[in-house]
């Protein structure tokens, strides 16, 4: 519960919300609330009032200040919806941002087991659904308890001066006693409502799975097995849902019995001017509104616990290095072992390459040259030994100046479509200019190129050149050749030879290979140089 | 006064149990006439429609929303008791208000319904990038641009915002028409009642009920206005749902499988065969003329364009590279939940070349496609579970090509071991079947 409830400020702190807009949706909703409970006060005051003392002065007196609230209603009622929304908009758009940003940390493995499962599709509904923390959580919770503390203020200072404060005192309790019931339920209702979802997950993943089986079960005559695998997770569902309406009972009786208990309390009061009477009574009645939206407030918070850990479990990425690129930039694999899916990909790997050295890694495919590669390039994690660059470890070197200058192309490069110029940059400082590679790689392009539907030779080329707009010292590039005919990969390696760069190639392609200063082979979880 | 606000809060709690209940209801009757009416796989456009778990939550939405309804047409009849209570002028001046939000609600709808339009392409513009750049944050990374990836999420995400503000000013603007007027119907009617009250014409207690009765029923009218929309996913779930529980017509015959000058929509050359027991009916075709449909038209999975298949109503195999396994042990994926004798079993996997540690154990939990079961293995773990149901027909979609030569060897004797059972095979080169009874070639 606790952790519960601190997992929620933590994503109502990373929207950081400004002052500016949170101050004015509070302030729209205060007031909305406050006078949505004054109308009604006023309108029935009016009317008491011009029955005891029938007067045409003092009921139109009344009667103004009610169409001024009744006018006001509406547009304040607007304004806080809007700025509400407004607010879990941005902060929306900022969870998203942080989310992307909590991805971009995690390392290849991590990720690849969040993409297999739909988290990653989730991901933008479950930071839709968050956006209800503020509009339906924190600024109506907030609200609701200022209006009933202003309400119990209120009703202290009628007249006669002095005689409402016990009242407004007996009020304040029953009301905080009202919160605390909320409160208290909260923790029962968590672990029901996680018990459900448990249960629908399961139920879920149940009708995908039949919905693929169901149709061959079907013609062979045994749906029996289909409604006997379907009616356990049904029972368990419905289970859960029981027990979780049951629990849900409770928080519905509260707001009902505790203005029971204002209005009770209220009835054994000594007698004074009618007007204030029904005035005191409307007020402890709207106890009952501002307890039921403090529970639908505890709701909503309750259902977006599940976004909010969903997109928690996915901030486990790797702490980022700190330390300069080193002025020494030997690459140097020192018994390293990489493992995947628990069985061992390569064991005792150890390679050292100079600056400017060509070197190249073959193996059949699967073997793990891209996972070697993607480790050197410090995306994914070792199982033990070192990888380092001049004496740093790479995962030591600040990230940012790691990625200028060692980059990794992937056999498969993606986010080829849109202006070349955008393609290209992705927003970075370019050293070198992209057009001019690309041309020497004979693409022709200019700044306003648009790029829907390359072919794979074409996506490997300018997978290249975004590669070589930072100018890098260390290329690492898991098959760039593959969809190039002879004289474009010709083209491709002159252009690397031009940056005089140490480069790393997993590679088929004999002409890589024959380009190459070292060859090393990966076989039965060994790294081996071969001869050249 | 207040055992009217008892009895107002005893009739929403009645009426929330009865949409608790009718919910619930709505639940176990669709979840436990799923399993039995998916009959036919979804396609790929059906399930792009909609997970069938969600749909059945969603369509339990239903009561929820005929509440909505009836409650506000429920407070029109409080309207009479305004009429009584407050009088005829209380009654033409809320009637009259009610009248003009009328008009001002459907314009706000049309209005509404254009910027959903263009919300609507906003949000698959941000879903589909959004996804793009996840799927390959490790490439961005690789690049340094995971700050230019964010950028683009959080201004996309802006962009988006921005029409959903203007949508939510339009529902706010028609959710405000219908408060003003139901403020300036309570002050109106407060006022009417007011100098009623000072005339001497009603009493305190009529003037009190005129007004919170006008402010009653303006509630129910907004809170229906404010769900409207969710009418439509509730809609949409039960759409969703009844496509997904269509049984196709099929006919029976008393021979094996009887096609009758079948099109389908790959196929325009009618396909005529009658297969009898024991009988074995090749379809060979490269790769898109459309031999899977036909196969899926002859199992009632799809309506053919033109022409007629009966097919007997006893047991029917069915194994394609896509056939699924259930997660479970081994032995409840190939038994399917009848009592056959282990031995049986066993010998049916090992002549289909499922030996060793990892078939041994028939109580080995089994990974749903996938954990160390090679697609090979799953197709002869599928043919498996269909040979033990004994069928009169083997329905083999282009299965050939997941197996290695030995395998298909074994496949090939396992099948000539069951020579009373009709096999269609579907393949684009050489066919695991030997000795086929008809041949059907398909073109592009």
């Amino acid at each position: 519960m606790r952790a519960d409830a601190e997992r929620l400020l933590r994503w109502l702190r990373r929207s950081r919300p400004p002052r500016t807009q949170l101050v004015p949706a509070m302030l729209a909703g205060l007031v909305a609330s406050l006078v949505n409970v004054l109308l009604l006060v006023g309108a029935v005051g009016l009317l008491v009032a011009s029955a005891g003392r029938p007067g045409l002065r003092s009921v139109l007196g009344v009667l103004i200040v009610i169409e001024l609230f009744a006018f006001l209603r509406s547009p304040l009622r607007f304004a806080e919806r809007l700025s509400a929304h407004r607010l879990g908009f941005d902060a929306v758009s900022r969870w998203r941002r942080w989310l992307f940003v909590a991805i971009g940390r995690l390392t290849f493995r991590q990720w690849r087991s969040f993409a297999a499962g739909d988290l990653l599709e989730r991901a933008l509904r479950d930071t839709d659904e968050l956006q209800d923390l503020w509009l339906r959580c924190v600024i109506p919770l907030s609200t609701s308890l200022v209006v009933m503390a202003l309400s119990d203020v209120f009703i202290g200072l009628l007249p006669p001066h002095g005689q409402w404060w016990s009242y407004a005192g007996d009020l304040f309790a029953v009301q905080l006693l009202g919160v605390l019931a909320l409160f208290a339920n909260v923790g029962p209702l968590l672990r029901r409502n996680r018990a459900l979802r448990a249960a629908r997950g399961l139920y879920r993943a149940e009708v995908v799975e039949l919905s693929a089986v169901t149709p061959d079960l079907a013609l062979l005559g045994r749906v029996a097995l289909a409604q006997e695998r379907s009616a356990r997770c049904v029972e368990r569902l419905a289970r859960a849902e029981r027990r979780l309406a049951r629990q849900h009972q409770l928080s519905n009786v509260v707001p009902p019995v505790m203005t029971a208990l204002a209005l009770g309390a209220y009835v054994v009061r000594p007698t004074t001017s009618p007007l204030w009477l029904v005035v005191v009574a409307l007020v402890a009645l709207s106890t009952l509104e501002m307890l039921s939206t403090i529970r639908d407030a505890l709701d909503t918070a309750l259902g977006v616990s599940a976004a909010a850990e969903r997109l928690d479990a996915m901030d486990v990425g790797v702490e980022l290095g700190h330390d300069s690129w080193p002025s020494d930039s030997t690459i140097r694999v020192e018994h390293v072992v990489l493992e995947e899916d628990d069985h061992t990909l390569v064991d005792d790997a150890n390679l050292v390459v100079s600056p400017g050295r060509r070197v190249a890694v073959t193996g059949r495919s699967g073997v793990g040259k891209s996972t070697l590669l993607r480790s050197i390039a410090g995306l994914d994690d070792v199982a033990s030994g070192d990888i380092t660059i001049g004496a740093t470890r790479v995962l030591d070197i600040d990230e940012r100046s790691l990625r200028r200058l060692l980059t990794y192309v992937a056999s498969e490069p993606g986010l080829i479509r849109g202006y070349a110029i955008d393609v290209i940059g992705l927003g970075r400082e370019a050293t070198r200019d992209p057009l001019d590679d690309l041309a020497a790689l004979g693409l022709s392009s200019d700044p306003t190129t648009r790029w829907e539907e390359l072919s794979r030779g074409e996506r490997a080329r300018v997978a290249i050149v975004r590669a070589m707009v930072t100018s890098p010292v260390i290329y690492l590039l898991d098959e760039p050749t593959s969809g190039l005919g002879v004289s474009e990969t010709a083209s491709m390696l002159r252009l690397l030879e031009t940056t005089g760069a140490t480069v790393i190639i997993a590679s088929h392609d004999a002409q890589v290979i024959e380009w190459c200063d070292d060859v090393f082979e990966l076989a039965d979880s060994t790294l081996r140089r071969v001869t050249h | 006064m207040l055992t009217a606000l008892v009895l107002r809060w005893l009739v929403t709690m009645a009426v929330g149990q009865w949409h608790d209940h009718a919910g619930a209801a709505i639940r176990q009757y669709w979840r436990t006439l799923l399993p039995q009416r998916l009959t036919r796989p979804r396609g790929e456009r059906e399930r792009s429609r909609g997970d069938l778990a969600l749909a059945i939550e969603q369509a339990a939405e239903a009561p929820y929303l005929i509440q909505l309804e009836t409650g506000a047409a429920i407070s029109l009849a409080g309207l009479v008791v305004l009429a009584w209570a407050g009088g005829w002028l209380a009654l033409t001046i809320t009637v009259a208000l009610l009248f003009l939000a009328a008009p001002l609600y459907r314009r706000a709808g049309r209005r509404s319904e254009a910027i959903a339009g263009e919300y609507r392409e906003r949000r698959s513009l941000l879903e589909q990038r959004q996804l793009e750049l996840l799927y390959h944050t490790t490439e961005l990374r690789a690049l340094g641009a995971v700050e230019y990836g964010a950028n683009e999420i959080a201004a996309i995400s802006d962009s988006e915002h921005t029409i959903a503000i203007r949508a939510i000013r339009v529902a706010l603007g028609s959710s405000l028409v219908t408060e003003f007027l139901s403020g300036v119907s309570i002050g109106l009617v407060a006022m009417v009642v007011g100098f009623a009250l000072l005339g001497g014409r009603i009493s305190l207690t009529h003037a009190l009920i005129a007004v919170l009765i006008t402010s009653e029923i303006f509630v129910s009218v907004r809170r229906f206005g404010v769900e409207f929309h969710r009418r439509e996913d509730a809609e949409r779930s039960f759409a969703v749902l009844a496509d997904a529980t269509t049984v196709l017509p099929s006919d029976a015959t008393a021979d094996v499988l009887v096609a009758t000058n079948v099109q389908t929509e790959f196929n325009d050359r009618a396909v005529s065969f009658v297969l009898r027991a024991g009988e074995r009916l090749v379809v060979t075709g490269p790769s898109g003329s459309g031999k899977t449909t036909l196969l899926e038209t002859m199992l009632s999975w799809r309506v053919p364009r033109h022409g007629d298949v009966a097919r007997t109503v006893a047991g029917t195999g069915h194994v394609s590279v896509e056939s699924s396994l259930l997660s479970g042990t081994l032995r409840d994926n190939v038994t399917l939940g009848v009592d056959i004798d282990d031995r049986d079993v066993t010998s049916c996997l090992s002549s289909l070349g499922l030996m060793g540690p990892r078939f041994a154990d028939l109580d080995t939990t089994l990974m749903v496609d996938g954990g160390g079961i090679s697609t090979g293995e799953r197709v002869r773990l599928v043919l498996a579970r269909c040979l033990l149901a004994h069928p009169a027909l083997l329905v083999l979609d282009d299965i050939a090509g997941v197996l290695d030569v030995n395998a298909r060897v074994l496949v090939r004797d396992a099948l000539d071991h069951y020579p009373h059972v009709a096999v269609v095979e579907a393949t684009v080169d050489t066919p695991l079947l030997t000795g086929a009874t008809h041949r059907i070639e398909l073109t592009t």
